[in-house]
């Protein structure tokens, strides 16, 4: 870890109630092969086309928890960022989610607890059309940056370097 | 006789800990609710923040302990909303 990326800290006093980050992802056949062999999920309503017709959907069904990994991407990289700590989330699949559908997952902060550090964040995620296809609601912690443990993280990156 | 305070953060408790709100006691404490851990402390914490539009320093939030201290704490942080 060098120092930069210690103390790129996302700032818990820069967020406030309301604040929306949205993220952007196109759901292609690559990453939920990636994710099927990733989780083990290989459930062939999610691998073969032909299966999920049978099942009466249009092709493959993107993994539910494919939109959860994403979700834990925009948390981790983007809001609130480095220093979070996702702490719970609760997921309602409202539609299914084909290959080649771009979903936008977005973050909102419903109420913010200075005193905790705490976020309570709303969770939404819609289709090309709109539709949506996900929501829940999320807690993630800010944790803060302990005094310090960057120059010594520096110093044994330079150390090993 | 409960004031609607007292009811209202009975309430509270019971949906936080999953627990019969008739088992909220004005000295129930971690001690006597199982279940009330650090991460329930917590949610307990936000669950009142977002109640009553309230906001808890970290020195606060150590003695939200019981019913009573909680109704005790919330009510003074109404006061001074109802003042300002």
């Amino acid at each position: 870890m060098t120092a930069s990326a210690v103390e790129r800290f996302a700032n818990f006093d820069d967020l406030v109630v309301g604040y929306t980050s949205v993220m952007r992802r196109e759901i292609t056949a690559a990453s939920v092969d990636a994710f099927a062999q990733l989780s083990g999920d290989v459930n062939p309503l999610h691998i073969h086309d032909s299966f999920a017709q049978a099942a009466g959907f249009s092709g493959r069904v993107a993994h539910g928890a494919l939109q959860a990994a994403y979700l834990s991407c925009l948390f981790g990289t983007q809001f609130p960022g480095p220093g979070c700590f996702w702490a719970r989330q609760t997921f309602e699949w409202r539609m299914p989610v084909f290959i080649g559908d771009v979903i936008d997952l977005q973050a909102t902060v419903k109420h913010k607890s200075a005193g905790t550090r705490t976020l309570l964040i709303g969770v939404e995620a819609r289709n090309q059309q709109g539709q949506l296809v996900m929501n829940g609601d999320g807690m993630v912690r800010m944790l803060a940056k302990v005094a310090g443990a960057g120059e010594r993280a520096g110093e044994r990156a330079g150390e090993q370097g | 006789m409960k004031s609607p305070l007292d009811e209202r953060v009975q309430r509270i408790m019971a949906d936080v800990f999953g627990v019969p709100v008739e088992s909220i006691h004005p000295d129930s404490s971690p001690e006597t609710i199982e279940g009330w851990d650090s991460l329930q402390h917590l949610n307990l914490v936000l669950a009142l923040e977002q109640e009553f539009q309230v906001q808890f320093t970290p020195e606060e939030i150590e003695t939200l302990v019981s019913p009573e201290r909680i109704v005790t704490s919330v009510g003074q942080k109404m006061i001074v909303m109802e003042l300002n």
